[in-house]
């Protein structure tokens, strides 16, 4: 269950228009369209650039997967939702709360949008295009390609104390908690070990080397890359145009209305 | 004698509709010792684990000693049937080798008295006294394994099952494996034993369990299934060298049925005195 929250995060082969676009475009929209959904903190933009999300998912093929996601996240969503009506800022509270609850809820869906068309390598390659040294994409890289093998082994080890008699579900809170050890020491060592084992492998093949790598794939931008830079720039910019000029700021802008305390 | 576990018809995936056991059906009687064997991804550690309710099936029926796993917790079954895991860093995280092998009994909730004994009897059967206050994570991968071995024989359980027990074993601690495999027998345990090592399957057991692809291709006696060429070829096993070397030499009058070295050392004496007889 807890492992199908990444499902939307993995890549997904389907061939659909996205895929084709070179990494270093698919980076950039990520980051327009994060800094956009940063950037508004009215409902109605941020509906919009859901919504618009949406479209994408839908047209590209991939709405199980995103769908596992969202719906895994929703939950986390609610807790956002509550705490910030309960809790939140001072004014406004029912708008701030659905505000923040939308933004969560858009910057997950471009995020899953990213992930889920985008291979390993082209991830690498476009973190290397932003400027990130190898070393450190190569780390991002490797924590992704463990994320699975992590939970797997959790699961072995979960299973094999349960057989020695741990039993999870029982106690109260601390003894709860103690029982956690068990399940964690294993995990941590486990892992540390794999990391010391990994590193030696690849120092025995002479990782970082040489300065100045080559990629098997070259990258160029091609005509579909070009519409969509375009697109992505003129939507942008209209969003944001309209949030500021008469007669689109009054909708855009739209608060919800108070509730009566 | 009375039935220990008892599979009907087993059916079990991990994602919908790719199914990893296929209508599985066997029975294991008290006291019986029983080796699964089988290639890579066969579905043998996903086997053993509907033995002590990790796994529920998704159809069929898993009987332990005649009660249904189904409306079972591991914890009540795990007090009869011991698990013993593939790989013991899965498991290993007390500060000493003794407080890991009281690790179950407490969960257990047996008195102290009682848990210091048992932890005792086991240090001693795995030859383990020596390390009792050592951190089983700076063990050797072998030690580590008798650990993990240690920690679930010392609640002895009624029925014990290993996943792989010889892997990283030198020749000296595979045999002592062996002895205590038959001296568990012994006592009136059933042990079953998932292994990939035919020589050592042939030496000591009497029946094995043969699987592929999710499904039983043979059950039986030891020198029927491992001397079928059609089993062996089904479930890309090899057959033991013995058996091997038999089968090459058939045209000299060597039967093709035998599987222990000490078998093969008798036929070829026989053969060189009737020759020299000639
Ligand atoms: N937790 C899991 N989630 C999904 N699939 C799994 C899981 N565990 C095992 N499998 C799959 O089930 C199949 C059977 O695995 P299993 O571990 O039972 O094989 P095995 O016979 O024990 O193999 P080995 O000899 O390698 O230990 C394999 O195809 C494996 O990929
Ligand atoms: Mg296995």
């Amino acid at each position: 269950m807890s492992i199908r929250v990444f499902e939307g995060f993995k890549f997904k082969p389907k061939g659909t228009y996205f895929y084709k676009l070179d990494p270093r475009v698919k980076m950039s929209f990520l980051i327009v369209y994060s800094i956009l959904t940063l950037y508004f903190s009215t409902v109605v933009p941020l509906s919009i650039l859901f919504l618009f999300s949406v479209v994408i998912v839908v047209s590209n093929r991939v709405a199980k997967e995103w769908g596992r996601t969202l719906r895994a996240v929703a939950l986390l969503s609610l807790v956002i939702f509550s705490f910030n009506l309960l809790f939140g800022a001072k004014g406004n509270k029912l708008n701030y709360a659905s505000s923040m609850t939308l933004r969560f809820l858009t910057l997950t869906s471009f995020f899953s949008i990213f992930f889920l068309t985008t291979t390993p390598e082209e991830l690498s390659e476009a973190l290397l295009l932003i400027g990130i040294p190898y070393e450190y994409t190569f780390m991002f890289m490797m924590a992704m390609r463990f994320i699975p093998t992590l939970a797997r082994d959790f699961q072995t080890i979960i299973d094999a104390q349960r057989s020695r008699g741990l039993e999870l579900e029982k106690g109260n809170f601390v003894q709860r908690a103690r029982k956690l050890l068990p399940l964690l020491i294993p995990l941590i060592v486990l892992e540390i070990r794999r990391s010391v084992l990994i590193a030696e492998a690849l120092e025995a093949r002479g990782f970082g080397t040489s300065a100045k790598r080559s990629t098997l794939k070259e990258y160029r931008l091609s005509k579909v890359d070009l519409y969509l830079l375009f697109l992505t720039i003129t939507f942008a910019t209209s969003l944001i145009l309209s949030s500021k000029l008469p007669p689109y700021s009054e909708i855009m802008n739209y608060r919800l209305p108070e509730l009566v305390p | 004698m009375a039935v220990a576990i008892e599979v009907n018809d087993l059916y079990f995936y991990y994602e919908r509709g790719k199914y990893v056991l296929k209508g599985i059906n066997l029975t294991v009687r008290d006291g019986e010792m029983v080796a699964i064997m089988g290639n890579n991804g066969a579905g043998k550690t996903t086997l053993i684990k509907h033995f002590n309710g990790l796994l529920k099936p998704i159809r069929g029926s898993v009987k332990v000693k005649g009660r249904d796993t189904k409306g079972l917790s591991v914890a009540e079954l795990a007090r009869t049937v011991g698990l013993v895991f593939q790989n013991p860093d899965h498991q290993l995280f007390a500060e000493t080798v003794e407080e890991e092998l009281a690790f179950a009994l407490r969960n257990f909730g047996y008195p102290e008295d009682i848990v210091k004994r048992r932890v005792e009897w086991a240090l001693t059967l795995m030859d383990l006294r020596k390390y009792r206050h050592r951190s089983p994570l700076s063990l050797s991968g072998g030690e580590r394994k008798r650990v993990a071995i240690a920690s679930v024989l010392c609640y002895d359980p009624e029925i014990i099952i290993f996943d792989e027990p010889t892997i990283g074993q030198d020749y000296y601690q595979k045999q002592k494996i062996a002895q205590l495999l038959r001296m568990l027998s012994r006592q009136g345990k059933t042990v079953i034993v998932v292994t990939h090592d035919v020589e050592f399957v042939a030496e000591n057991f009497e029946r094995v369990i043969v699987m592929a692809d999710g499904k039983i291709v043979a059950d039986g006696n030891v020198r029927e299934v491992l001397t079928d060429p059609e089993v062996i070829s089904k479930s890309n096993l090899l057959p033991p060298q013995v058996t091997h070397c038999a089968w090459l030499l058939k045209d000299v009058g060597i039967s093709p049925k035998l599987i222990k070295v000490s078998e093969l050392v008798k036929e070829i004496t026989r053969l060189f005195h009737e020759h020299k007889g000639i």
